[in-house]
């Protein structure tokens, strides 16, 4: 109930930070014609509004939260960007061993074999696959 | 009506050389990736999708409905060795397979699934073959009022169907609506929400949302519930009785009922936008226990319970390209994949898809029918092998996964700008599915925002703004009650808000 009244509640907040702040500077008012650049926008951000109220006042579904799942997925997600700045700065070909290692190993892969195999055999088979086989170019 | 010559042209395209390699690779990896618990078919062809640009549309389509096809094959292994079904779709083949697989009888459950399923889907291959051209005519009559009508209606039933909150399912679909305005307007051509990046000019690329929202999160999910533990493997016992692995064609004979029962409901169900093929699953599973002349032995090892979920939630498949070839509407997150597909080809769904494509419409038509025919024919020869890809390690699954889908959507956006984009749209995927609002809904409502705001847009110029003005077209009035009936019905009437 609680954690569905929270929800409800960033939905609320959300729709008025649309409608208040981001659309006001990210969306050039028009005054003509039936559906305007703002009208969709508008509406939506309202109806989230709406909905969210309703949600907070007739809280419905059920929520699980686990801790250390959010916690570790923010860890995973958090790899995940380095490996994208890592794949602008060095390319795919340095990058990618190190980004597998680094999810095998905080998955918590100790085996050699299954380590090899994931850190140089599954980035040169997509290396081969997309350069030789498809002949598109990689970062 | 498309002319016999275009019908065959393409049913002659479905059996050229290079599309039969890319089916039988599409089933290949399908039933490969179903058997692996937490990938699945649409997390699979969320990946593929990006690698068949470089492919013809055909081609490219082809090896997704493989892909699609064999994941729900693959799905019901683990579901029956496990008891961990590798797509929810074949969560109710559990039920009666896995009790099958403790009695020594998984080669049993598990070839009853691939032939019930085969059976299933290609009655409701045929039941689109069939059907889906005329709906397109009548589809064609409809000017924008009744298609935004249509939408909204399907809009109602989505939200309302999808998840165990119609509320949350609106929340959900506004969100998509909302992501899908991101760009030029459709109107006038003024940027919007672009937030000083010029890459999203034409909007959040498709390729990147679905991805994210639909790839990324769930891997997100299953790296955290992975961290350090193993994998489940059934104990299958070393002197099995051969009788009890054979699947002889009296059992097959005796379950043909409650195969057509599963299909029908399937086909049918399949039909309406947002009810998946879990639904369809469970209430062939229940259909087949109350026709059953001992409904007892049900959830006990039954044939017929596997025959029956299998043969449903492959009908699914098929059922659910009506709505989207006819009315351009995915009624399933494997349909808005596959239509996100076409759009990549630069092929835009809906009723013209027969006048302006006839040919890959019906090319893919024959492809669909192949792909049946190789799902059997892998089946046979794979179960086994596919049978141990489930003790593959997930720190090796999910690495390259995700790797996949960064070179995926590289390739598609041509970037590294969407890559980032899908990690983002893969954090509020997980946020979403974290508490309850659905991705599927989003997903259909971004896909369709656009072409939502234009009907929209459309519809106030022809009725002048004055609501009034719809007496004049009564079929939109009709649709619209439809869609106040659904929200009533899916969400008020048992307050299911």
């Amino acid at each position: 109930m609680l954690v569905n009244r929270l929800s409800a509640s960033f939905f609320i907040f959300l729709g008025l930070a649309f409608i208040y702040f981001i659309f006001p500077i990210e969306i050039e008012k028009l005054d003509y014609g039936w559906v305007r650049p703002q009208t969709l926008p508008n509406t939506c951000a309202f109806l989230l509004i709406v909905f969210g109220i309703f949600q907070f006042i007739f809280p419905k579904g059920k929520v699980v939260l686990e801790f250390e799942q959010i916690l570790w997925s923010g860890v995973f997600v958090s790899v995940a960007f380095i490996a994208v700045f890592g794949f602008h700065k060095f390319g795919f070909i340095y990058t990618a061993p190190i980004f597998a290692l680094s999810i095998m190993l905080l998955i918590g892969e100790k085996r050699i074999l299954w380590l090899l195999l994931g850190v140089f055999l599954i980035p040169f088979l997509i290396l081969l696959i997309v350069e030789q086989l498809l002949g598109r170019l990689l970062p | 009506m498309v002319e016999l010559e275009i019908i065959l042209l393409g049913f002659g395209d479905a059996f050229s050389l290079q599309n039969f390699i890319f089916i039988i690779m599409g089933v290949v990896i399908g039933q490969f990736v179903g058997a692996i618990p937490g990938i699945g078919p649409v997390m699979a062809t969320a990946i593929a999708i990006p690698f068949t640009f470089v492919l013809d549309p055909l081609v490219g389509i082809s090896f997704l409905v493989g892909v699609n096809k064999g994941g729900l094959v693959g799905g019901a292994i683990p579901a029956i060795l496990i008891n961990t079904p590798g797509t929810p779709d074949s969560a109710a083949t559990a039920i009666d397979g896995h009790p099958l697989a403790k009695q020594g009888k998984h080669q049993k459950a598990t070839k009853m699934a691939l032939f019930s399923s085969v059976t299933g889907d290609t009655f409701s291959d045929l039941v689109l073959i069939t059907i889906s051209a005329p709906l397109a005519i009548l589809a064609l009559k409809m000017g924008p009022v009744e298609k935004f009508a249509l939408m909204v209606f399907a809009f109602s039933i989505i939200s309302g169907l999808v998840g165990d909150s119609m509320i949350k399912g609106l929340i959900a679909g506004l969100l998509g609506l909302l992501f899908a305005t991101v760009g030029l307007d459709p109107e006038h051509g003024t940027p919007r929400l672009f937030f000083g990046y010029f890459e999203l000019y034409d909007g959040l690329p498709l390729a990147s949302v679905a991805i994210g929202m639909l790839a990324i999160s769930e891997i997100l999910k299953r790296l955290a519930n992975a961290r350090g533990k193993a994998l489940p493997a059934i104990q299958i016992p070393k002197n099995q009785n051969i009788e009890d692995q054979k699947l002889s064609f009296k059992e097959y004979w005796s379950c043909r009922y409650t195969m057509i029962r599963g299909a029908l409901i399937g086909t049918c169900l399949g039909a309406m936008p947002g009810i998946g093929s879990t639904a369809a699953a469970f209430m062939s599973y229940a259909s087949a226990k109350q026709a059953s002349k001992d409904p007892d032995s049900f959830g006990k090892g039954n044939i017929h319970g596997v025959a029956a979920t299998e043969s449903a939630n492959s009908a699914v498949m098929g059922a659910n390209l009506i709505p989207l070839l006819t009315l351009g509407i995915p009624g399933s997150v494997s349909a808005a994949l596959l239509i996100s597909a076409f759009v990549i080809h630069g092929i835009q769904p809906g009723p013209l898809l027969f006048e302006n494509q006839g040919r890959l419409i019906y090319g893919l038509f024959g492809a669909m029918i192949i792909a049946n025919f190789a799902n059997l024919w892998i089946g046979q020869i794979g179960l086994r092998f596919w049978s141990k890809v489930i003790k593959a390690p997930e720190s090796i699954i999910f690495s390259s996964a995700l790797l996949l889908c960064f070179v995926g959507v590289f390739m598609a956006t041509g970037g590294l700008f969407g890559v980032s984009v899908m990690l983002i749209f893969g954090v509020i995927g997980f946020i979403m599915n974290l508490f309850g609002y659905s991705v599927v809904v989003f997903i259909i409502t971004f896909f369709l925002g656009k072409k939502f705001e234009q009907l929209l847009s459309q519809t106030l110029v022809i009725i002048d703004g004055n609501p009034l003005e719809l007496i004049n077209f009564p079929f939109s009035i009709i649709l619209f009650i439809f869609a106040l009936i659904s929200f009533w019905w899916l969400g008020f009437r048992k307050l299911k808000i």
